[in-house]
């Protein structure tokens, strides 16, 4: 009975040892393929012209604390070029119809201008509310754009002009980009390049 | 000695290949086979499972009582596979996203679980080894076999390159869930007749 007792705790022991030493090894790697594979695609749409692997270089900043308290942080994708940053890429959301809508932003750091989005998740209606995405005209608007644009709808007093039929998703999107670009402002004064 | 450890490595391959001899872990054989390349990935995740489970289990026989060896072989399995899904995870990505919840299955697959229980628990290391080795590869190579005929036939490609001509319009049925089954079959009976063939002479 006691030898039962004895062996299996031992066992479990070593396989719970061994599988957090496993994680500990693997976990920065994980962290990397997720992003590599889950963010590169949108972080390609808008990056046009880059040299390094924004995703290896990516930064972490502190942004604020979330309800419990625990602080929050938000990864920043520089793109460079010839060792100069030409473009930081950042991720926010904004509320959509159905639930958040994530939007990277490209911000040229020296003009402050928006160089570009892209929306990388969402649940919008199929054929309304993903007019976001399937409409590039709606996105394009913020090329260009001053960081001290008012990002808000036009319906609300913003420069930015809704997709008929797919005001809340616009919302959402218009939302998001005013957030990154708010982080973005936060930190811009520790960040180094 | 030696001579015994190539009969356990070489009895995985032909004699008693499990999932074609005795219908063992078809479950995800099936499922993964419709290309080769996710039949490759998973073969050698199952591989190195069998082998560090027979090992481990081979190492510790003496000191497990009877009673509890079965949680004793799942823990040693399952962290064999956790293993493999983490450094998948991390050096394999888009494979893991493909095999996805097959890699955890693994754990339950009647294979390797039946390897501990049929042999690693009566033999020393180095046959064990070998038997996990044998039974494992056994596993990778009829997964290759039903894949290979699965991807040609179904979509004219082998490892993604494109084998059939242009045109080839493609068999959807065999790369779908019936499909498999049917090809396993096909495959079953004609080890049937090879091996009668075989015994005859």
């Amino acid at each position: 009975m006691i030898r039962m007792i004895v062996v299996l705790t031992c066992v479990t022991v070593v396989c719970a040892g061994s599988l957090a030493a496993v994680r500990l090894a693997t976990r920065e790697q994980i962290d990397y393929q997720q992003i590599k594979f889950i963010k590169e695609p949108a972080l390609k749409k808008i990056l046009a012209d880059y040299e390094n692997d924004p995703v290896a270089d990516r930064i972490q900043v502190p942004t604020g604390k979330d309800a419990r308290g625990r602080p929050v942080h938000t990864t920043l994708f520089p793109a460079k070029k010839g060792g100069e940053v030409v473009t930081v890429v950042l991720e926010a959301s904004g509320p959509g119809y159905k639930g958040p809508i994530g939007v990277m932003v490209a911000i040229d750091p020296k003009n402050d201008r928006l160089q570009g989005i892209a929306v990388t998740t969402h649940s919008e209606t199929p054929g309304i509310g993903t007019k976001i995405i399937d409409e590039p005209s709606f996105g394009a608007q913020f090329a260009g754009k001053s960081l001290s644009a008012n990002f808000q709808l036009a319906s609300a007093g913003g420069e930015i002009q809704a997709i008929s039929g797919a005001t809340i998703s616009s919302g959402g999107v218009s939302q998001a980009v005013a957030r990154a670009v708010g982080i973005y402002q936060a930190v811009k004064p520790e960040l180094k390049f | 000695m030696a001579a015994r450890i190539v009969q356990e490595f070489t009895k995985g391959l032909w004699k008693e290949i499990a999932p074609l001899r005795f219908a063992l872990g078809i479950c995800s054989a099936l499922a993964v086979s419709t290309r080769v390349d996710n039949a490759l990935g998973l073969g050698i995740a199952v591989v190195f499972v069998t082998c560090m489970s027979n090992v481990l289990i081979s190492l510790v026989r003496n000191l497990v009582p009877d009673k509890v060896r079965i949680a004793v072989f799942i823990s040693i399995i399952a962290t064999a596979v956790v293993i493999v899904e983490l450094v998948m995870q991390a050096y394999f990505y888009p494979l893991f996203l493909v095999l996805g919840i097959w890699i955890p299955l693994i754990v339950v697959n009647c294979i390797v679980l039946g390897r501990a229980e049929a042999f690693a628990r009566k033999n020393p290391v180095a046959l064990s080894l070998a038997d996990g080795l044998g039974m494992g590869l056994g596993f990778t190579l009829s997964l290759l076999v039903i894949a290979s005929i699965r991807e040609v036939l179904g979509s004219g490609s082998w490892l993604g390159i494109a084998v059939l001509p242009d045109g080839y319009p493609g068999f959807g049925f065999l790369l779908r869930p019936p499909g498999a089954f049917v090809i396993f079959g096909v495959l079953l009976a004609a080890m049937n007749v090879v091996s009668k063939r075989l015994e005859k002479r």
